[in-house]
């Protein structure tokens, strides 16, 4: 197996049932589908892989924070970008009134530059930081990975059955209408518990990952 | 006395502009190490998170390249506009 914690090619072994009935199984032995790009919540993802991976463990669910949340850092880019096409039409009527000295041409080129750089530059880390945290749920273990800044990063790794309680909090308008909430996952001892900070479907994510651990309990008695 | 005179001649000659000019590139030069450190650690992410295709990893690294060129270049640009 390669070094990498995600492979693209080498997918282990995932339930690969042809005529799977939807509504008489549950939700991690459907059969898989490939990941979209920006996905956000994908049950039984092909494609995926990662290194600590043993043969007969596969991915029942991939996760990342909902799409919707992005809105805000979209929404500050976009202004922040209106900001000097405001300026240059708003400059003119506040300099008849009341003068400005203007900077030489170099400056303001320099400057505005500058600016744009900075805003493609917070819009890119917004970007990242949304696309590279990821949580993975398989058969097996529960995965987190996160990036929180451009200099820190972390990934925790916790298996099922060490997993002692699942909960979900979801409050206010949007986390209803999109149906996003916060998963909390608490685990034994000193393992540090986990937690999916807005993710689609909190509600099913809790379940499955209960019926995970109950599935597990069985197969240890 | 010589180089003392030559200090003196120095600071009134030394203009509000000139310390502009400092702080710009200086706040120049600490972006383009800003754009290095993302650009290495999209590397390493990619590394982490290789999870699509070849292609969407590549895109997101290529632009933190893009992006740290950009300032490179709005660095240049400064030295020679300023």
């Amino acid at each position: 197996m390669a070094n990498d914690i995600f492979i693209g090619t080498d997918v282990p072994s995932q339930p690969q049932e042809e005529n799977v009935d939807p509504k008489t199984v549950a939700p991690w032995e459907r059969p898989g589908k490939r990941l979209p790009l920006f996905a956000h919540y994908c049950i039984q993802p092909k494609g995926i892989s990662f290194t600590t991976q043993e043969p007969d463990e596969y991915i029942v669910l991939f996760l990342r924070r909902h799409i919707v949340t992005n809105l805000s850092w979209v929404t500050i880019t976009i202004l922040l970008n209106l900001i000097p096409v405001l300026i240059f039409f708003v400059y003119p009527v506040i300099d008849q009134f009341l003068p400005i000295p203007s900077l030489p041409a170099g400056y303001l080129i320099v400057f505005f530059l500058f600016y744009y750089l900075a805003v493609a530059g917070y819009a890119f880390l917004q970007f990242i930081s949304w696309f590279y945290n990821v949580g993975i749920i398989s058969n097996k273990r529960v995965v987190d990975i996160d990036f929180k800044d451009i200099m820190y990063r972390e990934i925790a790794f916790v298996r099922i059955n060490e997993v002692v309680d699942v909960e979900f909090h979801g409050g206010g308008f949007l986390h209803g209408l999109f149906d996003y909430g916060d998963v909390f996952v608490q685990t034994q001892g000193i393992k540090p518990n986990f937690e999916f900070q807005k993710i689609p479907h909190p509600d099913d994510v809790t379940d499955i990952l209960l019926d995970l651990k109950g599935k597990q309990k069985n197969a240890e008695q | 006395m010589q180089n003392n005179d030559l200090f003196l001649k120095t600071i009134t000659n030394f203009h509000i502009a000139d310390f502009f000019k400092i702080v710009i590139l200086v706040v120049l030069a600490v972006y383009i190490i800003f754009s290095l450190v993302v650009t290495v650690q999209v590397k390493q992410l990619n590394k982490l998170v290789n999870i699509y295709s070849k292609y969407a990893s590549s895109i997101i690294f290529m632009a933190a390249v893009y992006y740290l060129f950009l300032s490179i270049a709005l660095f240049i640009a400064a030295l020679s506009l300023l």
